[in-house]
């Protein structure tokens, strides 16, 4: 185990800005179609953050037309770009899957009072 | 010039490369030294015998100690190579290989005990409601009087996995001779920490 987490080591990202589940992020993910590429955002809410190491990854969900989307993407991934915070939510759940039952209650998550640490990290 | 290497398979872990993802297995190639060499007129073929894995020279019997009685350390592992041309004493390690080689890699499977035909052989079985009275069986193995026996081979349970599986086409994806490491793309045949041997493919 030792030998495989000091192996990826160097694969991790340290640049991302820390969020946590509840928050609304952007993601830039960059897409190469031939030899052109761009950044696709996908804008929503981070529902479940899971994994360790180089295998982290989380899901944020959002709701498209009135249908619900969900994207999963690896954490250290070369492909994004980078991660924006847009709100900070305050919420009491680790994964938040109960989103997918009810649509209204997406846009019920509490903001979280900027305290002085979330200012730092930011 | 058959070329092969032992190795201790790590584990399993992912890269990327240009952005795309690539499942790897870590395989951690010991030290390894040739021993002796074999020779045509003494002993009927050409080969290099080779010792690997560093192990305290108490714990190995006196008939392999025999062997190594000219070195230092005492080694777990021997093997041969036909035909190789490595002269004695010299050390061998993953640089063999190169980034983007295609290999062959073999190992002992994974053991699944005594199995029956559904995760044998992958029967489909029978349904397991509507009345039905067997659900996991092979069901018929053969007709009546003629031929009057079952043929022989018929696929039937018993023992599964725990056999040499060798598999073409491997990848190396990366080697770090610093760390004696070598990442062949997807998986291997056996449990971690299992031996697994990795071939030069040399294609006729």
């Amino acid at each position: 185990m030792q030998i495989l987490s000091e192996l990826t080591k160097d694969l991790l990202k340290t640049d991302i800005i820390p969020f946590s589940v509840g928050d609304t992020i952007k993601v830039y993910q960059r897409i190469t179609e031939g030899a052109k590429s761009r950044l696709q955002v996908f804008q929503g809410v981070v529902i479940s953050k899971k994994g360790g190491g180089i295998g982290e990854s989380f899901t944020v969900r959002k709701i498209s037309y009135g249908e619900g989307v969900e994207k999963v993407f690896p954490y250290h991934s070369p492909a994004i770009a980078k991660v924006e915070v847009v709100t900070y939510g305050k919420v009491r759940r680790a994964k938040l899957y109960y989103l997918r039952e009810a649509k209204s209650r997406m846009n019920k998550i509490k903001r979280k009072k900027m305290t002085k640490k979330i200012r730092k990290e930011a | 010039m058959s070329l092969r290497l032992m190795g201790i398979k790590i584990g399993m872990t992912h890269i990327w490369k240009e952005e795309k993802f690539v499942p790897v297995t870590v395989i951690q190639v010991p030290e390894t030294v040739v021993i002796e060499t074999k020779t045509q007129e003494k002993h009927g073929y050409n080969a290099v015998k080779v010792a690997t894995q560093k192990v305290e020279k108490s714990k190995i019997n006196k008939p392999t100690l025999g062997q190594l009685k000219d070195y230092e350390d005492g080694y777990r592992y021997m093997y041969e190579m036909r035909d190789s041309e490595i002269g004695k004493d010299q050390k061998i390690s993953v640089d063999l290989f190169s980034e983007g080689e295609k290999v062959i890699v073999s190992g002992i499977s994974k053991g699944h005990g005594f199995c029956g035909v559904m995760k044998r052989h992958g029967f489909h079985g029978q349904p397991s409601s509507h009345g039905a009275m067997s659900h996991r069986r092979p069901g018929s193995i053969g007709n009546r009087s003629t031929p009057g026996k079952v043929t022989k081979g018929k696929k039937m349970p018993g023992h599964h996995g725990q056999a040499t599986v060798t598999e073409l086409g491997k990848e190396i994806v990366k080697v770090y001779p610093e760390k004696n490491l070598l990442l062949v793309k997807g998986g291997v045949p056996g449990t971690k920490g299992s031996r697994v041997f990795i071939n030069k493919w040399e294609r006729k």
